[in-house]
């Protein structure tokens, strides 16, 4: 009997967190660059279209490179260098077709959902306003063009490149651990990416369910227009705010709130009940092909563990444990980079509150 | 021919009535003592937010705790009572779609019993929702509020009313057939409330809770039909406290119309299904004894008197005495 090695396990966990520490850092000051040189060119010659033009462009390009391009370069070096778990984890996870509506409707519903809840509670114990992340891209909404670029750079760029790293690099990487391990802690460090308070809760939903999707169907087209969705979603109200009157913005959300509750409350319904009914036909196939002890044997072993593929030699390959899996995600850089996101978290919110 | 013993089922309708009991008194007496405990700070200190704070969380675990304790006595006192050895035949669960369905109809009928018991009761005695309003104490001047009443009116009351009544009482009588199990859990769920306005429709709401219950087997969607039900009310109690009468009946308009529509869907994919694979309600049909010969279920007279044991005509008698005394309070005002 061979064991999966917690060393390894918390060593990848070192890597991914030096890799989105990188990217926060390249973030922050590539930002900070960034934000004075459109105040710079502001202050001499003012908005015209072909400013905007010119940044929307830098801000692809900027986000391409931080985002994606340099953390997915030294992550793969770093994953280059170092020991792999070779073992996988048996081909369960795959959505099955008629599924794959229903977690998408619920993913675009729920994160909805959780982020009024989110908001109101973090609003009701502090004077948070919200909009604090979004001086930094706003260029103004006067004009048509503003709006399209406006959209294009909460929309569409965040949703492709977040997506490329996430879910294709980071999933791909903790595959060998099981297809919960890999939706929790990416969804986790998703939500952390975020770094504000108002939003941990449903960019980790928004997590849950991409990574969800991604794993299930191995294809990133899906995550990739669940999340452009939402962040569209987000966009139009913001538009509407401006654009229209407050009231638009308010009625447009509640309206949204009232439609996603609706939808996620049938779809959480519909795949907690066909689950149910998957584990039923489980359980009366076993009855009655008289293995039924070996199944019940099965499922009191493995109650813990994710069921593995055995090894070149044939070997049974046990999993790590989730007390191992928990604690091993909680390796040095890790820590590093929970520590740098709540600083960060919190100078925000400072910055909020005056 | 082997039966089911009726001083089994009276025994258990004696812990259910204990049980019953035991929650109403953990619920007087822990807001009593925090409510003194409450005067008595204010007293000292004056009237100031971080009291106010403390006390309705205070108000929330206590709630908590007046139905979860129960639950633990009960699951203890079944481990060492004589339990039924004579079970029905398990059944299937019902599908995804027919569980949608489940949901909608309960929805929309709880929410128009509502409305027919506010307006019986309005007909009969010039009934103000007193009660409630002495209990909760509904002040919604800051968010913080808001959110604590929305925690302690949707969030709370589902999950724990909900794993009193269906899976503790619901599941230790699904061996006496599933009928029995909805309607003596729906029985109790209504009279725990002790509010007349609220008699007739916590009963349908409690008979559709123990029907998802028990044709899903899953305690989870009862928690979200509930959660769902009170969540509605809170927030048009919400909408009338802080933004104005006005809007609030648009919000509520708004969630009636939500309502009918879910239910009306509902129900025609419902008997659709129904009309497809035939009967939904299926009469009990129990699994053989050790011989191999048949048993027979109890009948529904015995049901019916093995109810009234002298706890539960205690607790029946308690919460409509409770009932009229709000009815009284209410008329003296």
């Amino acid at each position: 009997m061979k064991k999966q090695s917690p060393t390894k396990y918390s060593s990848l966990m070192n890597r991914i967190a030096l890799t989105l520490l990188v990217s926060c850092i390249l973030i922050y000051f590539l930002g900070r660059i960034f934000s004075f040189s459109k105040w710079l060119t502001i202050a001499v010659g003012g908005y015209t279209i072909v400013a905007d033009i010119i940044f929307l462009v830098l801000e692809c390009v900027v986000t391409f490179l931080v985002v994606y391009f340099i953390p997915v370069k030294i992550f793969n070096y770093m994953q280059g260098n170092s020991f792999r778990e070779k073992c996988i984890p048996a081909p369960k996870s795959i959505l099955s077709k008629d599924l794959i509506l229903p977690v998408f409707a619920l993913g675009l519903c729920a994160q909805f959902v959780g982020y009024a809840i989110n908001s109101t509670i973090v609003r009701a114990f502090t004077e948070y306003t919200g909009f604090g992340d979004q001086y930094e891209f706003f260029s103004g909404m006067k004009h048509g063009y503003q709006i399209v670029i406006y959209i294009i750079s909460i929309a569409v760029i965040p949703a492709i490149f977040e997506e490329l790293i996430f879910r294709k690099t980071f999933c791909d990487a903790l595959a060998p651990y099981g297809p919960k391990t890999a939706i929790f802690v990416t969804s986790i460090l998703f939500s952390l990416m975020h770094t504000s308070f108002e939003r941990i809760f449903h960019t980790f939903i928004c997590g849950l369910f991409c990574s969800w999707l991604y794993i299930g169907t191995k294809n990133i087209k899906l995550p990739m227009l669940l999340h452009f969705l939402n962040n569209l979603f987000a966009a139009i109200e913001v538009v509407l705010w401006y654009r229209v009157s407050e009231d638009a913005y308010s009625t447009a959300r509640v309206v949204r709130l009232v439609i996603s509750l609706v939808v996620s409350i049938v779809c959480f319904i519909y795949l907690r009940a066909k689950r149910r009914e998957q584990l039923d036909a489980e359980r009366r196939e076993a009855k009655s092909s008289d293995r039924y002890d070996e199944y019940l044997e099965k499922k009191k072993k493995y109650a813990h563990y994710t069921e593995m593929l055995p090894d070149e030699n044939g070997e049974e390959v046990v999993s790590l444990s989730t007390k191992q899996k928990i604690s091993g995600f909680f390796s040095p850089a890790m820590i590093a980079f929970i520590v740098a996101v709540i600083i960060q978290m919190c100078y925000y919110l400072s910055f909020e509150l005056v | 021919m082997t039966k089911q013993s009726k001083k089994i089922y009276s025994s258990l309708m004696g812990r259910i009535a204990v049980v019953m009991v035991a929650n109403q008194a953990l619920l007087l007496a822990l807001s009593a003592l925090l409510s003194s405990l409450e005067n008595s700070l204010v007293k000292l200190f004056g009237d100031n937010t971080s009291i106010d704070l403390i006390f309705r969380m205070g108000e929330c675990v206590a709630y908590f705790l007046s139905f979860v304790l129960p639950v633990m006595i009960f699951n203890k006192m079944n481990k060492n009572a004589e339990r039924e050895i004579y079970e029905p035949e398990e059944s299937e669960r019902a599908t995804p779609l027919n569980s949608i369905f489940l949901f909608g109809i309960g929805l929309g009928l709880t929410t128009m019993a509502a409305y027919v018991n506010y307006f019986v009761v309005n007909a009969l005695w010039d009934y103000s929702d007193f009660s409630q309003e002495y209990l909760w104490g509904v002040e919604l001047d800051h968010p913080y509020q808001v959110v604590i009443y929305f925690i302690s009116v949707a969030i709370i009351p589902p999950v724990v009313e909900e794993l009193l009544f269906r899976g503790a009482i619901c599941k230790s009588l699904t061996v006496y057939g599933k009928t029995c199990a909805v309607v003596i859990s729906a029985i109790l769920f209504s009279l725990m409330h002790s509010n007349a306005e609220q008699l007739i429709y916590t009963l349908v709401a409690g008979v559709f809770l123990g029907i998802i219950y028990v044709e899903t087997k899953s305690i989870i969607f009862p928690i979200l039909l509930h959660f769902v039900n009170n969540a509605f009310s809170a927030v048009e109690q919400i909408v009338y406290e802080t933004v104005s009468p006005m809007e609030y009946s648009k919000v509520s308009n708004t969630f009636d119309i939500i309502t009918w529509v879910f239910m009306a869907i509902s129900l025609v994919g419902f008997l659709l299904s129904i009309l497809k694979k035939g009967s939904f309600i299926r009469p009990i049909s129990m699994k053989p004894d050790e011989n191999g010969g048949p048993v027979a279920p109890l009948s529904v007279a015995e049901k019916i008197s093995g109810f009234f044991t002298l706890k539960m005509i205690l607790f029946i008698i308690y919460s409509f005495a409770t009932m009229a005394y709000y009815i009284y309070l209410s008329t003296q005002l």
